[in-house]
């Protein structure tokens, strides 16, 4: 079984924002083509850790975690392999958002 | 009639341990309510604190969904990130142990991540974005809605 981990704050930003890649240099597209496609077309499982940034915006999490589904990758896979990780209870609301954008995902968006 | 004995344990011992006891008792009990005392007020502040955070938050976020600002100046991007951060700001609030017994606090984290989604979803962070008068709506009525919840729960 492969297990990929991906620290958000040290692997790709401490200032995730923005949907598009237009809308910034830590864009949720980007994060999505960079890490989460690899990840997830590679690996059995796929540890996400949020801490060490200063919170995330929903069109951020939705654009890169929703855009999965929107991509092709199945939600249930996704949610199989998924595990999302933090130590400060502070990012609770965002594990929650990575779910909700995830099983709310539609192909046809 | 017996005459009356002296017994040490009895008359003596006896009165000196449970004297001891009671004074124990009393510091033990002064102690545990100082101890809470000390917590309640730790959280009164600390609800104040996040009373304030939310307000500023409802009138950040109204702000900047009423307007577009000139991308030259990074004036977007400067309340985009002001906004982020006072939304974890509230949510690192709550995570604190002094809120750990608090009844309300699932209820307040709920409202307050709802209004975040409201707020930082959909085309936050995108230049081209329009006016949106539901969103507008819904940030006032829910950023009023937390900061009554937090309130009551002063009151606690």
């Amino acid at each position: 079984m492969t297990v990929i981990i991906i620290d958000i704050a040290k692997d790709f930003s401490k200032y995730p924002s923005g949907r598009t890649q237009e809308d910034g240099p830590a864009s949720g597209a980007l994060f999505r083509e960079k890490h989460l496609v690899p990840a997830f077309t590679n690996n059995d499982k796929v540890i996400v850790k949020l801490d060490g940034v200063k919170g995330y915006p929903s069109s951020f999490t939705e654009e890169a975690f929703g855009g999965l589904v929107r991509e092709g990758f199945d939600k249930n896979d996704i949610l199989a392999k998924l595990t999302i990780e933090f130590e400060s209870n502070a990012y609770e609301g965002y594990r929650d958002d990575i779910l909700l954008y995830i099983k709310d995902a539609t192909m046809d968006e | 009639m017996e005459p009356a004995t002296f017994s040490f344990a009895k008359d003596l011992i006896a009165p000196i341990v449970l004297s001891g006891f009671g004074a124990f008792l009393a510091l033990w009990v002064k102690e545990q309510f100082g101890k809470s005392g000390e917590k309640r007020q730790l959280r009164t502040e600390e609800l104040t604190l996040l009373c304030d955070k939310v307000d500023l938050c409802r009138t950040l976020s109204s702000e900047y969904w009423r307007n577009k600002y000139d991308d030259k100046e990074g004036r977007q991007k400067e309340i985009e990130a002001r906004i982020i951060g006072l939304f974890h700001g509230c949510n690192e609030i709550l995570a604190q142990a002094a809120f750990q017994q608090l009844s309300d606090k699932s209820n307040i984290s709920k409202k307050i991540n709802e209004l975040r989604r409201t707020v930082t979803g959909s085309n936050f962070g995108k230049s081209n974005r329009e006016e949106n008068f539901d969103k507008l709506k819904d940030i006032e009525s829910l950023g009023h809605e937390i900061q009554a919840l937090v309130v009551a729960a002063k009151r606690k």
